[in-house]
């Protein structure tokens, strides 16, 4: 490591001062300890937090699959121009950058909220 | 072939060398231990962060092959940066912050944590360094035709001065010691794309009005193109050419009418057309005609018999692909937290979105004013070549400059990232005793192997497109390394047996099919569509192998499966203590 070889290092626990607040930033759910209370609580917030990320990987799937059928289906896409270019060309090279940022905010935003009160759940 | 060597686009090469190899030895400076080497000590912050990952995410790939792919074969190529960016939306959402909190240094280190076992570290290294070399020889190529399309030095130098530069900093520095540079190099490569494409727009659009962007290739001037191996051309329209060398096994030297039909030119001819034929198509090569080029799916022979299901397996491939590099996914450890983490993943989708909608502008202009490139089948030169041949004199040359630099800078900086992670594997989880005695000294020691190699195999792989390479990294990594992180991450009945048979059925069925791709003649009809974007099944076979394997094999999940799962998904300071480091003997 990059101390030198002298320097005192202090060695404490993170709850040490603990006793001596009171106000202890101990959770009540405990999820990493091995008990039924944390098993149940464990599973929900995965489950919780897995259904919010299926939803938000279906907005994606729809998004990649609707495109390539909308080119095939919607013929004037493939060949009405805007500038030169058929407009396929414009959503495909420039247009689905937007709707891709909106679901990545849009999860981001969720995750975390569901992050606060899974928090305040444990703390008690 | 004979290039005058232009002073700007050497200095512009020079310039991004220098610069890397300065800060390189500047991160010896910082670099002491193997937590820096690795992931940079966790300590770098998201802005930071983005730029990095950007850096080293973009390679010669987007930077040149992408244009170079889209000049060829048109709109449907369009879905290579769409889904390079959904695989960071889909990376975001299912992998990164859970990842992050398990804390393992590298990938390898996660499927031996999460899984109990030190064999599926092995396995996952070996993955690692396939998909990693994989991925380091379009960036060898790509600095190799850089090199040579500006200075006329043999392919094979700038090969070497890449590898050695990479090599050096990456062994002197490690992950904390190029950060910084690589996300000055990305400034530079996306300055340089922006800039350049403006430039040529603004050029082109001062010309006469062309017949919309799919109309047959023609030649803008008077161009001699020489054709050094034997090539046969399909000419459909009677073309008066000069011509030196052979044509339908006749020595010619001189002015001839070629076609209609097939022409069979020998090797070393050179063939002059004039201002405006028509661009005749190669056989086994594709210039697509008009319709096919610019209409989505629109097959045109049989060498792309299924564009839907070629297309289709590209986003598979891309996305999941994404989830699967090594090199990116280690990426994530270097931020303090899981929030963290998904703030530098939003900053990242939004550089992407800034820098893929140039190089299939720039894949257009080539189409127009490069076709000669169709012919010879280089290119993944387009780009650098553009503006010496839209731009004449100084300001082509500038031009050429900059967006050199920026290639070289595309290509140090992927480089260096998936070096680190060969070297990490080799050094950190190729043996249970944590290689070549672990710590920085090991991971030196990797670097220098993996460096090495890097070179050997880049030398003679000149002949593959750049990004058919990117997709079949992509392609091994989607089908290896993809079913190992989502069902780790999720799934609480993973086990290591399923673990390993989804990554030795799917990740080896893949490895086949980019085998049999690289080295046996193109197949047709649906064997070769499946054999070229296998995607579509190996990724679907990696994960059904490995969740009936683990279904059966209950006796090995792990014990402590909980502990882990709760590690991963236990939101930070919900537990009173920082994320905690991965549990393995330190190093």
């Amino acid at each position: 490591m990059s101390e030198r070889p002298n320097q005192r290092v202090v060695v404490t626990h993170p709850r040490t001062l603990a006793p001596q607040t009171g106000k202890v930033n101990r959770p009540q759910i405990d999820l990493t300890e091995e008990s039924p209370v944390s098993d149940v609580a464990l599973r929900s917030l995965m489950r919780a937090q897995l259904r919010l990320s299926l939803v938000h990987i279906a907005a994606l799937a729809v998004l990649l699959t609707a495109v390539p059928l909308l080119a095939i289906w919607v013929e004037p896409l493939s060949t009405v121009r805007l500038w030169g270019v058929p407009i396929i060309w414009l959503v495909l090279g420039g247009g689905m950058f937007a709707p891709l940022m909106l679901i990545a905010q849009s999860y981001v935003r969720r995750v975390e909220a569901l992050e606060r009160r899974t928090r305040s759940l444990l703390r008690g | 072939m004979n290039v005058a060597v232009s002073l700007p686009p050497v200095l512009g090469i020079a310039l991004v060398l220098i610069t890397t190899a300065i800060a390189g030895a500047l991160g010896m400076r910082v670099s002491r231990t193997t937590s820096d080497f690795l992931v940079a000590s966790r300590s770098v912050r998201p802005s930071l962060n983005a730029l990095a990952i950007c850096g080293e995410y973009l390679s010669a790939g987007t930077f040149l092959g992408l244009a170079g792919l889209v000049m060829v074969f048109g709109v449907d190529m369009l879905w290579y940066p769409v889904g390079y960016t959904a695989g960071y939306v889909a990376l975001l959402i299912l992998v990164a912050a859970p990842l992050r909190r398990f804390g393992a240094f590298t990938i390898a280190e996660f499927a031996q944590g999460r899984l109990d076992a030190p064999r599926l570290r092995r396995l996952s290294a070996m993955f690692t360094m396939v998909i990693g070399w994989l991925y380091l020889l379009p960036q060898m190529k790509g600095a190799g035709i850089t090199l040579a399309s500006v200075t006329g030095l043999p392919y094979w130098v700038g090969v070497v001065v890449v590898g050695v530069v990479v090599t050096a900093n990456v062994a002197i520095g490690g992950m904390r010691g190029i950060t910084y540079l690589q996300a000055f190099q990305y400034v530079i490569k996306a300055f340089a794309l922006s800039f350049a494409t403006i430039v040529l727009i603004a050029v082109v659009s001062g010309r006469p009005a062309s017949a919309g962007i799919g109309a047959k290739p023609t030649f803008p001037t008077d161009r001699t193109v020489n054709f050094s191996r034997e090539t046969i051309l399909d000419v459909r329209v009677p073309t008066v050419v000069v011509a030196r060398g052979v044509v339908n096994t006749t020595a010619i030297n001189g002015s001839t009418v070629i076609g209609p039909g097939t022409v069979q030119l020998g090797a070393d001819t050179s063939i002059e057309f004039t201002r405006g034929s028509p661009v005749p198509s190669v056989k086994r090569g594709a210039v697509l005609s008009g319709p096919a080029w610019e209409q989505p799916f629109k097959s045109i022979n049989s060498r792309r018999p299924h564009p839907l299901y070629l297309s289709l397996s590209i986003i598979i491939g891309t996305v999941l692909g994404t989830m699967g590099l090594p090199h990116i996914l280690v990426r994530f450890h270097t931020n303090p937290d899981g929030p963290a983490t998904r703030r530098t993943i939003l900053m990242v989708l939004g550089l992407l979105s800034i820098y893929y909608v140039w190089p299939p502008i720039l894949g257009v202009l080539g189409r127009r004013f490069t076709p000669d490139l169709l012919l010879t089948g280089g290119t993944d030169a387009v780009v650098i070549l553009l503006p010496g041949r839209l731009i004449g004199g100084l300001g082509g040359e500038l031009l050429t400059g900059l967006l050199a630099a920026g290639a070289f800078a595309a290509f140090l900086s992927t480089s260096s990232g998936l070096l680190i992670s060969v070297a990490g594997a080799i050094s950190h989880d190729l043996t249970s005793r944590g290689g070549f005695g672990g710590g920085v000294r090991g991971f030196r020691q990797g670097a220098l192997i993996a460096g090495s190699v890097a070179v050997l195999i880049g030398l003679p792989s000149q002949r593959f497109a750049i990004n058919v390479l990117v997709g079949w990294t992509f392609t091994i990594a989607a089908s290896s390394f993809c079913p190992l992180l989502l069902l780790g991450i999720w799934w609480r009945r993973f086990s290591a047996v399923g673990a390993a048979a989804g990554m030795i059925v799917g990740g080896g069925a893949a490895s086949i099919a980019v085998l049999i791709t690289m080295f046996r003649p193109v197949l047709g009809g649906w064997p070769g569509a499946l054999l070229d974007q296998p995607a579509a099944w190996t990724v679907p076979l990696s994960f059904a192998t490995a969740i009936v394997v683990s279904l059966r094999t209950p006796n090995t999940v792990p014990l402590r499966v909980s502990n882990s799962l709760a590690r991963m998904h236990t939101p930070e300071s919900a537990t009173g203590l920082a994320p905690a480091p991965a549990p393995r003997k330190a190093s």
